[in-house]
């Protein structure tokens, strides 16, 4: 081999330097040239107590009205692609953490993001709904999932957000003030957990007792949202999540509940989540099920469905038969009872209104009207009972 | 001799599940700890025992289910029920609780009837 002289090896290495800088170079013009074109945009993170400014590749916008009542199609679309997004994410990232074995709170690239600035109105529903996948995501990494361009948030929307308990999920910067809930409307931080316990759901109520003026705290008792939040949590722990059953991501079998009152409009609502195999398939685990069968073939046949009545495409009318047997029938077994004493909390409120929403079925019961079902193009991952009581 | 159980007092302002095993405070462990004792009791000296309702957060049926359906599963009689075993609730808001209670024992006792024939 032949022996470079000092001065060939000093021209080398300062060539080899000047590459590696042009190579640089090119790599941020590159970058700068991308950041407000369709493809990359720079935006702020917070994480580990810092704004970090990186680029993204793309932002997926959020419907603007947030919320299964008012936009239950869009909402339900979004959810439905944005669940196996983000429980894919979730899953990726643990395999190659343990492949590359990175800090865990290092900033990923980022690809894609969920643009939360988009919304405009955030219903506690559809908040809670998406709070338990952000926690299933956490549960599955270890870690919270980054805030992106959180000043750009729509402020009813953060507010919303935190009071509902989502800076326990996500990297959000801390807030100087508090005094934020000066609004007639008031969401109560959700409760979560496995196991069947009245505790929860009685904290739930009281605290929204104590929002209430003295004359109106008499109508919620007379209601007594707890005997359904209790029924919500005890088919979530019951039925939600068989052990048989093949979950394509690590599973977090727990509830979520939540409460939200507006003291403009004496309206309170309550609501229950479980992100288990849903009503309509866990019916045939029924002891009715020979009955709620013979009942749902003869629908069938009547309304001459192409599928049968366990098929996704019937669950609007799954849902309400099951409800109907429940409402009809003494001697029921537990899943029965409980669905009846859902329809009761509503029954004994001024005006009130239950909504069950489970995989791609809807089902509503108003004071003064005929019960309501549906069956919606895109499924909701789970159970979604809600109250709106009116004192 | 009559003896007073008040579910608020004597158990839990927040009556919980059917079974232990679903979670605390649940009507099983209501019936089995508190209720059926009493009841023994009462029934051995021709006492009553007053289960009052009020000042919980409420109830979910499967409580109050296991609870008073229980006791007849547990071999009390429909008579021996209706003579020893007051259920009360003063306030408006849980007297409902209380004809449901009633209705519970009933439609236990018709279950274990039928059973029988």
């Amino acid at each position: 081999m032949r022996k470079l002289t000092y001065k060939q090896r000093r021209y080398l290495a300062a060539h080899a330097s000047r590459l590696h800088l042009r190579a640089l170079d090119w790599k941020r013009w590159r970058r700068l040239k991308n950041v407000g074109s369709a493809r990359e945009r720079e935006v702020s993170v917070y994480s580990d107590g810092d704004h970090l400014k990186v680029t993204a590749k793309r932002a997926i916008p959020m419907p603007e009205a947030f919320c299964l009542d008012t936009n239950t199609a869009e909402t339900l679309k979004f959810l439905d692609s944005a669940w196996d997004d983000v429980l894919e994410t979730a899953t990726k990232a643990v395999e190659k953490r343990k492949l590359s074995a990175k800090r865990k709170s290092e900033l990923p690239r980022i690809n894609r993001y969920y643009d939360l600035a988009t919304i405009k109105y955030f219903s506690p529903s559809a908040a809670l709904v998406l709070a338990s996948l952000f926690q299933r995501s956490k549960h599955i990494t270890g870690y919270k999932l980054y805030t992106v361009n959180e000043r750009r948030w729509n402020a009813d929307v953060a507010f919303v957000l935190r009071a509902l308990g989502f800076h326990e999920l996500l990297e959000m910067r801390p807030l100087r003030d508090w005094s934020i809930d000066s609004s007639s409307f008031k969401v109560l931080k959700f409760q979560t957990g496995q196991e069947a316990a009245g505790e929860h759901p009685g904290r739930l109520q009281e605290a929204l007792l104590e929002l209430l003026p003295p004359s109106q705290q008499e109508s919620l008792l007379a209601a007594q949202p707890y005997g359904g939040m209790l029924e919500a949590i005890l088919n979530s722990h019951s039925w939600a999540y068989p052990e048989n059953h093949y979950w394509e991501h690590k599973v977090l079998p727990n509830w979520w509940i939540t409460g939200a009152i507006d003291t403009d409009t004496n309206e309170v609502t309550v609501c229950a989540f479980d992100q288990g195999i849903s009503i309509p398939v866990s019916l045939p685990r029924w002891t009715h099920w020979s009955d709620f069968e013979y009942r749902g073939r003869k629908i069938a046949e009547k309304l001459k469905l192409s599928k049968p009545i366990d098929h996704y495409s019937n669950d609007g009318l799954a849902i309400r038969l099951a409800m109907k047997i429940a409402r009809s029938r003494t001697g029921l077994p537990q899943h029965g009872k409980g669905l009846r004493t859902m329809v009761e909390v509503a029954e004994r409120a001024k005006h009130g209104r239950l909504r069950i929403l489970s995989r791609n079925g809807e089902y509503v019961w108003e004071t003064g009207k005929k019960p309501r079902s549906y069956t919606h193009s895109h499924p909701l991952r789970g159970t979604l009972v809600e109250w709106q009581l009116q004192l | 001799m009559e003896t007073e159980i008040a579910v608020a007092r004597d158990f839990t302002r927040y009556p919980g599940p059917r079974y232990r095993n679903s979670g605390p405070y649940s009507g099983e462990q209501f019936r089995d700890e508190v209720l059926v004792p009493k009841l023994r009791e009462a029934i051995s000296v021709a006492g009553r025992v007053i289960v009052d309702l009020d000042d919980v957060a409420g109830y979910g049926s499967s409580f109050l289910e296991e609870t008073f359906g229980g006791l007849v599963r547990l071999g009390f009689s429909k008579e021996e029920l209706d003579e020893h075993l007051i259920i009360v609730a003063r306030s408006p808001q849980f007297r409902h609780h209380a004809v449901r209670a009633r209705e519970y024992i009933e439609e236990a006792a018709g279950r274990s009837l039928a059973l029988a024939h």
